[in-house]
């Protein structure tokens, strides 16, 4: 009963740290989408690529980029979408 | 008048504003107001964009007057700035800032303002800035439309030198307008984080 637990224990940690190591976290939300690229993410979603600025671990990332930039696991993203008004 | 704000805000503060150098483009709701903060504080030499005249339908919310509807936004600002503050070296710049010209027109800049009006200004503005421009530091703004609350206003610090004031999601829509009050709430963010990078205090 104790092997079982203990077995289970560790199942679950490996599984919770793999869960961990294949997410990418944008706008705060972990998302599965490591290995994508950029260009890839971006064009699944609704953001209008005229109106965004994104930042990967505290860099910007060039538009001219977005299609090279693998998403890796860990990263921490930004979308920035800006609206109309000033 | 330098005597003046040597005394209400000492003299080390005073001297970093008057050796600064900002650029605000876009002399609307967001950088005329923005305009008349940093002139108040005494910023040594402002550097201001906008290719745009006074309109009757921008006296809700800009900084000018009826007497000035029509004329360039440049000249009618420079004119209220000079009465508030004519220690202040003003740069005025006529004309609609893109991707070609920015880099010569912002070369002077210490820090940058994003003042315009369109989604597409600002993220246009963002990209040549932060991709070309690393030394600079830019204060932007997006979302401060309608009525919605004054306290959702803020300033947040998206890398080092990129800066975001307002709601971020209240744009401008149909039946959704800009309101006098609530855009100087952001132009105010975003002057006031210009002071507070100048004074080393960088966190928003």
């Amino acid at each position: 009963m104790l092997e079982r637990e203990a077995a289970r224990s560790v199942a679950s940690r490996f599984l919770f740290c793999m869960e961990v190591k294949s997410m990418v976290k944008i706008n705060g939300e972990s998302l599965p989408v490591a290995g994508q690229t950029l260009a890839a993410y971006l064009a699944a979603t609704d953001y209008d690529l005229k109106r965004i600025a994104v930042e990967r671990n505290g860099e910007i990332i060039p538009k001219a980029q977005y299609g090279e930039t693998v998403l890796v696991d860990g990263d921490s993203l930004e979308v920035v979408s800006f609206v109309g008004g000033g | 008048m330098q005597a003046a704000l040597r005394e209400r805000q000492g003299a080390a503060l005073q001297e970093r504003f008057s050796a600064a150098s900002v650029a605000v483009c876009g002399l609307g709701g967001l950088g005329s107001h923005i305009a008349v903060s940093l002139a108040r504080a005494g910023i040594g030499r402002l550097i201001l964009i906008d290719f745009d005249r006074v309109d009757v339908t921008n006296l809700h919310r800009q900084e000018y007057k009826v007497s000035q509807v029509g004329w360039y936004k440049t000249e009618a600002l420079r004119e209220n700035l000079l009465e508030i503050a004519p220690y202040t070296q003003y740069e005025m710049h006529t004309v609609r800032l893109d991707e070609h010209n920015a880099a010569k027109l912002l070369s002077g800049a210490d820090l940058i303002c994003e003042a315009f009006d369109g989604a597409e200004d600002k993220a246009m503005l963002a990209g040549v800035v932060l991709e070309t421009m690393p030394e600079k530091y830019l204060i932007a703004a997006s979302g401060m439309a309608g009525l919605g609350s004054a306290n959702a206003i803020r300033t947040r610090r998206v890398t080092d030198r990129f800066y975001l004031c307002g709601d971020g999601v209240s744009g401008v829509s149909d039946g959704l307008g800009l309101v006098s009050s609530r855009v100087m709430l952001c132009a105010a963010h975003q002057a006031h984080m210009v002071l507070r990078i100048l004074a080393n205090e960088c966190e928003p």
